[in-house]
């Protein structure tokens, strides 16, 4: 019997070997398709629509970008600047209110049809919808009248902001001057969509329409919906009827959704993927020492930072948490434990977003926190209850909430315990107010300071602090109602410097996007946002 | 034997309502909502989407309305993904997991019968040390250490196999072998203790005093009593395989059911999460009614009663 085993073994494992060719020097599916012209990129997750205004998330949104193209759209190299996509040009007035962009004649639906001014109003209208119940209608706000109607305060959607002067010629009048707006323009939630294919499917507002299948979804952007399986993948290929189909190099785009950053980075050494979205925290030393060529670290507009409840004892005493932000050692943090190559907060706003220089307000001075708590009546630490940080269940938020736990016990004498909780439970305990400490994060939709300080004004439901400053609400209120870029900034910094002094939530880092990438793909930039145009995007074996 | 499962699957009837019931009033109780995230949805649109699904019912009316539903074989829509319906997800999903769950199975039976065989012919010498520490360590090894390793040695190290997707048969191998090696030790161990059992038996001492050949006794007089724990694990195990193993399927990026059965708590997809449990429910029901049948068919002194 022993022999026949050995011999059955060795027979399974010669058809294992079988199955798969058995030659390891062959083509790894990177270059084949690095030969064929098509981009094989890994995604954090399943993309869970792709339909522009009922998107959730970053990853889904950067998809539906490269399917749909609105009138402006990301600039290859520089976020700040707007590229022209389906407005070829546009101008607006002096108080920068009233928007006017001038659509090209060649854009095209992927069916053939015209891209008009009234599909865009179209869309707008649909995003409204209050029946659509689009999750973040309220980012086009900033159209006049777009709440009234969103609330169902007005009915008549011609007193919206947003006219079809004729078939090429669009008008957005907004509620209040904002300079910034064509970054704002250039996010997911205002891409157009096909209002023919939206009412064969459903109506305007019908939420649970069948229009994003792959055999029903008309686009206009570079790329058009080929393959879309829940969980294995989501393939674009290049559309014919773009109108800078010229500019398109690649053939198709696949976007391969991975649960784990192991995964995929095991993926990328297999050779399967040209771009590893996220790399698990314990590679990048890796990478950075022995292949310093894959691995890409760019600055992103992203906060990492704890917020404070201050409805709690003692933390209602800004002295209080003051010392708790002057304990913490941010170099020694991003060096030692986050280990992102991440810039250290000196403020809430990442510095030089679009321009805006963020006030120096937070330092790293253990005596001066000392001194502090003892004047809040806590002398080293004394008479300080117990408290507890919170995050969400995660290795990285757990090492870096050991790290703070670990400063302000050896600065301020201070205990802290920690505990974490699955992601939807702790998204409650935070709305509820219902944690001391609790990490968090922020990052902006479009490049703009106020996409980071609105949230800090009293009523916002994204504030969870339980803090409120009307001085800090006049101020925003006087940004938003400016037209003068600088009068701007100089009131958002009045604003932010109340916002560091009264601390309601401890900034500490400014965190980087860090990915892998193939050395095939070219012509990709870093990117602020970490969304890039795909139809620049090209690959050349190298 | 057709009245026997008549009335088993009339049983299984109120132990599937209960499930669904238990699950329905479990899940509302979680904190968060399907809707909840990280960037704040303002009230008025929250209203407006849990209107959208029914949600602003009282629980009891909902609760009412999923079952009328389910009474049509309605599992509504996901919450999750926008547009797509909880039976459409599960249709689309069940088949990969169906054939990942077959290879495993096949894997496992094809290891973990013969070891155990050859572990109980010769105990307490090598041939059953050296298969049986193989086992434990099949047994200790969990999924998530065994998948990464084979994908880092047999994928990255030398190159037979890609690490992820489900596109080519060769794609199969990996997370079969990492799913399949963790039941087949079970089965070894179980294998051994079943036919050691037989083994020692009287009517076994007979046969070979009667000078009936090794290779008889084994098959033909042991065989089939010493499986009966084998059988018996199967049932549910069966259930579990082809049901999708979430560490397994993220390990390589299959899109089975599994991924899905855990995002959807993850994401409070509260359709997804009752039509998932309710499907696998009803397969652990389905298999041990299988299990019963086999048992009874292979052990005489086993009646079907019911």
């Amino acid at each position: 019997m022993k022999p026949r085993i050995v011999f059955a073994s060795l027979l399974l494992s010669h058809l294992l070997v079988g199955l798969n060719c058995g030659c390891s020097k062959r083509e790894t599916p990177v270059e084949r398709a690095t030969r064929e012209n098509i981009l094989l990129m890994g995604n954090p997750g399943e993309a869970e629509t792709l339909d522009p205004h009922l998107v959730r998330g970053m990853y889904a949104g950067i998809i539906t970008t490269s399917l749909m193209e609105g009138l402006v759209i990301y600039h290859p190299t520089d976020d700040t600047l707007p590229e022209p996509g389906v407005a070829e040009h546009w101008s607006h007035s002096d108080d920068f209110r009233t928007w006017t962009f001038h659509l090209r004649d060649n854009a095209r639906w992927s069916n053939g049809d015209p891209v008009v001014a009234g599909d865009f109003v179209y869309s707008y209208k649909r995003m409204l919808s209050p029946a659509l119940g689009a999750e973040f209608a309220d980012m086009l706000y900033v159209l006049h009248n777009a709440e009234a109607y969103h609330q169902g305060e007005i009915e008549d959607f011609d007193l919206v902001g947003a006219k079809a002067l004729d078939d090429h010629t669009l008008e957005l009048r907004l509620e209040y001057p904002m300079p910034n707006f064509l970054n704002m323009l250039k996010h997911f939630y205002w891409l157009p969509v096909h209002p023919a294919t939206i009412e064969k499917f459903g109506k305007i507002d019908s939420r649970l329409s069948t229009w994003t299948r792959p055999e029903n979804y008309v686009g206009n952007g570079p790329f058009r919906l080929k393959e879309h399986v829940t969980n294995k993948g989501i393939i674009i290929e290049k559309s014919p009827t773009y109108w800078d189909a010229d500019t398109v190099q690649l053939k198709e785009v696949h976007f391969l959704p991975f649960d784990r950053h192991d995964a995929e980075e095991r993926a990328f050494r297999a050779g399967q993927i040209h771009y590893v979205s996220r790399v698990p925290i314990n590679k990048i030393d890796f990478y950075l020492e022995n292949y310093p060529e894959l691995i890409h670290i760019d600055d992103y507009v992203l906060t990492y930072f704890y917020r404070l409840n201050v409805t709690r004892w003692p933390l209602t005493d800004e002295r209080v948490r003051q010392a708790l932000s002057l304990a913490i050692d941010r170099e020694s943090l991003i060096k030692n434990v986050s280990l992102g190559r991440e810039r250290p907060a000196h403020g809430y706003t990442p510095d030089g977003t679009a321009g805006y220089s963020t006030p120096q307000e937070v330092e790293y001075n253990p005596e001066k926190a000392r001194a502090l708590l003892e004047e809040a009546g806590f002398p080293n630490g004394k008479g300080f209850p117990t408290m507890d940080i919170l995050y969400n269940t995660s290795e990285t938020h757990k090492v870096v909430a050991e790290a703070i736990q670990q400063m302000w016990r050896k600065n301020l004498n201070l205990n802290f315990t920690l505990s974490n909780q699955e992601w939807k439970v702790y998204l409650n305990s935070q709305r509820e107010l219902n944690y001391d400490v609790s990490r968090s994060a922020w990052v902006a939709g479009y490049i703009d300071p106020m996409a980071f300080l609105y949230m800090w004004t009293s009523d916002n439901g994204n504030n969870n602090t339980g803090w409120s400053n009307p001085h800090y609400d006049a101020l925003i209120k006087k940004a938003y109602q400016t037209s003068d870029i600088e009068q701007r900034h100089a009131y958002l910094q009045q604003a932010e410097t109340i916002l560091l002094q009264d601390m309601p939530m401890i900034p500490l880092y400014w965190t980087t996007r860090i990915y892998i990438m193939s050395p095939d793909v070219k012509n990709w930039n870093p990117k602020l946002l970490d969304n890039r145009p795909l139809k620049y995007i090209y690959l050349e074996s190298s | 034997m057709l009245k026997f499962i008549a009335s088993r699957l009339l049983q299984s009837i109120p132990v599937l309502l209960l499930i669904a019931t238990a699950t329905f009033f479990m899940v509302r109780l979680a904190p968060g909502g399907p809707f909840s995230q990280e960037r704040q949805v303002s009230p008025v649109i929250l209203e407006k989407i849990n209107e959208h699904y029914g949600l602003n019912d009282p629980i009891i009316v909902q609760y009412g309305n999923y079952l009328k539903n389910l009474f049509k074989l309605d599992l509504g829509p996901s919450y999750a993904y926008q547009g797509r319906s909880v039976k459409e997800l599960i249709a689309e999903s069940f088949p990969v997991s169906l054939e990942l769950g077959c290879y495993a199975l096949l894997v496992a039976l094809a290891l973990g019968i013969p070891a155990g065989i050859i572990a109980s012919l010769k105990p307490n010498t090598l041939y059953d040390y050296l298969p049986m520490s193989f086992s434990m360590l099949g047994i200790c090894l969990p999924t998530f250490v065994l998948g990464p390793l084979l994908a880092l040695t047999l994928g990255i190290g030398l190159g037979w196999f890609h690490v992820s997707g489900w596109y080519t048969l060769g794609d199969r191998v990996l997370p079969s072998l990492t799913l399949g090696l963790f039941y087949g030790a079970y089965i070894a161990r179980l294998t051994r203790a079943g036919m050691l059992e037989i083994l020692s038996k009287d009517f076994i001492r007979t046969a070979r005093a009667k000078g009936v050949p090794e290779h008889k006794v084994i098959f033909k007089h042991s065989l089939k009593g010493g499986m009966l724990p084998v059988v018996n694990f199967l049932g549910p195990a069966v259930a579990g395989l082809i049901s999708g193993s979430f560490v397994v399927e993220t390990i390589f990026q299959i899109p089975g059911l599994g991924r899905h059965f855990v995002n959807a708590a993850f994401n409070r997809d509260y359709t997804m999460i009752m039509g998932t449990v309710l499907f696998y429910a009803i397969l652990i029901v389905l298999f041990n009614l299988v299990v019963d049948i086999i048992q009874a068919a292979m052990n005489p002194r086993l009646r079907l009663h019911d």
